[in-house]
């Protein structure tokens, strides 16, 4: 993130103002207690200092704390891989909800990850407009090369292979993401290159 | 207008990924030197909110997000006066199998967005704008998440922006793998940190949405289009397009076809020109099966209606839908049933859950399409396979169980026998050429 900003809002454009409770809204409009935390609620283990001061800025620019809870669990992910049982604690912790809230959206929301995979995560799309231009070929392919079923980590722990539901490139299948990059009008060569190139890097951090 | 005279607005120069994976995305310096920025700046100075929203009204600006429902319509469902602050959310959460019209204004024309979300908040009278983008979209999240900051620091948003009285901020939202989530409802629910369950209505998020106050809730493409209607005025908008539906629309256009992609096209075009004329025909130069007109989500239609005009009350007449006008092409090779599987296991796997004849229904629906493509049909599936959807479509809080059922449903209207031949044979009679990967 930038500087930090702190901006002269006009009076009547102030978030405490502008968040007012709801009342007879049921849980809508529950009031929110937790905007007055601190960061150093918990040991930073799994959050560290940096990310905690992020999240306090971005709930700053939100009406309400709960706000914050995706941003975490994200951050959680993009520094350890997954979110662990402990990280879950902590963030319910620092953005002021349950554990079990937490472990809730992890499991909804299908990009969290509760086990670790392998440094490389290849996700293959699976939905129909890739499948009509080779998709199901490119997961065997992949799978062939790999030795590894789909859901599934190589031995060096190098590569995981995943199905996932649309990727939004349908007007350039088939397309598979390589971590958060998006490869496009995939062949055997192009995917021969970017396997030998993660291969290359190896286990650093693309 | 001549078709030959319509020059893409929201796709103009955007260069596709076929020759480029990350193409070039217009940063500030570049938006402003081609005049953008200039119709905010116009409209703060010397347009009242209500101009603004008298504009988009009699543009007839639909939305582009799949139900098409009047722009100035639903911004006129705000309260008249309220004490609560109005949000506006820019729906990003583009997951519908087929399209990606969203992809290249998000990655490439992020300040044409982040213009259109300024005018149109101006014109709500809302202060906090939110823009939920998909979790897959990492390169997205990225440039718009970046381009707001530009644009504070070159004051066209925040505290007097632009020296202007009106205030905004917006917050960029990341998703996590939820198709749900583009409901807009669930989406709601998704910014306020819980589970993307959809909300059940009413109350309408025009009165509560976002934290309980009320909110507007606009597609990408909608938002984008407010630049433009409100630079060249609603007659301009007008001008192209049909009585109904106004103005132009991008087709993304996947599947069997020559020339996949993006096109940006007046919308009293028809089926037939878009993937005759535009995407370049059906490739290896094979007959068309099916075309299914706007993502996943509506019924497939045979070639018999390729001369439909892809507007709204066209693709209604033609029993489909428009939706996101992701047109997914199926030539003659396609076995009908392995499609309408592979959509059946989307829905299943994206069902949210909270309804029992979706969660429930999606899943049998899929079991008894997997079990009928793997040779396993038994005589009494079909009947089940149009009983099912019977007790689910109108019964869920969202669409999204009416949804799963559209291609089933069409599918056995349309190719009733392709289904009783698979069932009849034990196996799927077609070979597949599609399935190889080069």
């Amino acid at each position: 993130m930038e500087e930090t900003r702190e901006w002269n809002w006009p009076a009547r454009f102030r978030r405490e103002l502008v968040a007012q409770p709801l009342v007879g809204v049921g849980m809508l409009g529950e009031k929110d207690k937790s905007r007055e935390q601190v960061t150093d609620v918990a040991e930073p283990y799994y959050l560290s200092i940096e990310r905690r001061k992020w999240l306090d800025q971005l709930a700053r620019r939100h009406p309400a704390r709960r706000s914050i809870a995706l941003p975490a669990i994200w951050a959680v992910q993009h520094d350890w891989g997954y979110v662990p049982k402990a990280a879950m604690e902590e963030v319910a912790e620092v953005v002021g909800i349950a554990p079990a809230e937490v472990s809730e959206l992890v499991t909804f929301y299908s990009m969290f990850r509760e086990e670790p995979v392998g440094h490389y995560l290849l996700c293959v799309c699976g939905t129909l407009s890739c499948a009509l231009c080779g998709g199901e070929g490119l997961l065997e392919y992949l799978q062939e090369k790999l030795g590894i079923k789909c859901g599934e980590t190589t031995a060096d722990g190098l590569f995981s292979i995943e199905v996932v539901m649309c990727l939004g490139a349908c007007a350039w299948a088939p397309a598979m993401l390589v971590n958060d990059q998006l490869h496009v009008l995939l062949t055997r060569a192009k995917v021969d290159a970017i396997l030998a190139q993660c291969r290359s890097n190896g286990a650093k951090r693309l | 207008m001549a078709r030959n005279d319509y020059k893409p607005v929201l796709l103009d120069g955007v260069i596709d990924f076929a020759d480029n994976p990350s193409p070039p995305t217009e940063w500030i310096d570049a938006y402003r030197r081609r005049g953008g920025y200039q119709t905010l700046d116009r409209a703060l100075k010397i347009m009242a909110p209500k101009q603004v929203e008298e504009m988009v009204k009699a543009s007839g600006l639909r939305g582009r997000g799949g139900a098409g429902f009047p722009t100035g319509v639903k911004w006129n469902f705000l309260p008249e006066t309220s004490d609560r602050p109005v949000y506006l959310c820019c729906n990003a959460d583009e997951s519908e199998p087929g399209a990606c019209k969203d992809r290249p204004i998000l990655e490439q024309r992020p300040h044409l967005l982040i213009e259109g979300i300024a005018l149109s908040a101006y014109a709500i009278n809302c202060h906090l704008a939110f823009v939920y983008i998909r979790g897959e979209y990492h390169r997205a999240i990225d440039v718009m998440t970046r381009a707001v900051e530009e644009g504070h620091r070159a004051r066209v948003l925040g505290p007097r922006m632009l020296d202007s009285d009106f205030a905004l901020d917006i917050l960029v939202h990341s998703g996590a793998g939820a198709y749900i989530c583009g409901e807009e409802s669930a989406m709601l629910n998704s910014i306020e940190g819980r589970v993307g369950w959809p909300r059940l209505r009413p109350p309408f998020p025009a009165q509560v949405g976002l934290y309980g106050c009320p909110t507007i809730i606009n597609n990408v493409e909608t938002l984008a289009k407010v630049t433009g209607i409100v630079e060249h005025g609603p007659a301009w908008f007008r001008s192209f397009g049909t009585e109904k539906s106004a103005g132009f629309k991008i087709y993304s256009v996947s599947g069997c076809v020559r020339r996949p992609g993006n096109y940006e096209a007046p919308m009293d075009i028809t089926l037939r020109e878009l993937i005759e004329d535009f995407a370049g025909g059906i490739r290896d130069g094979r007959a068309l099966k099916a075309v299914i007109p706007g993502g996943s989500s509506v019924p497939m239609l045979p070639p018999v209606y390729l001369d439909a005009l892809m507007s709204f009350e066209g693709m209604e007449d033609a029993g489909s839908m428009l939706g996101t006008a992701s047109v997914i092409v199926l030539d003659e090779t396609v076995c009908i049933v392995w499609a309408v599987r592979n959509m059946l296991r989307f829905y299943h796997h994206e069902s949210c859950g909270q309804c029992t004849p979706c969660r429930l229904g999606t899943g049998w629906l899929f079991r008894i399409l997997d079990r009928i493509e793997n040779g396993r049909g038994r005589r009494e599936d079909l009947e089940l396979l149009e009983a099912i959807p019977a007790q689910m479509v109108g019964r869920c809080i969202c669409a999204l169980g009416d949804a799963a059922c559209a291609p089933v449903l069409s599918g056995i209207k349309h190719f009733r026998r392709e289904f009783e031949q698979h069932i009849a044979l034990g196996r799927c009679p077609l070979e597949k050429p599609y399935v190889g990967f080069r």
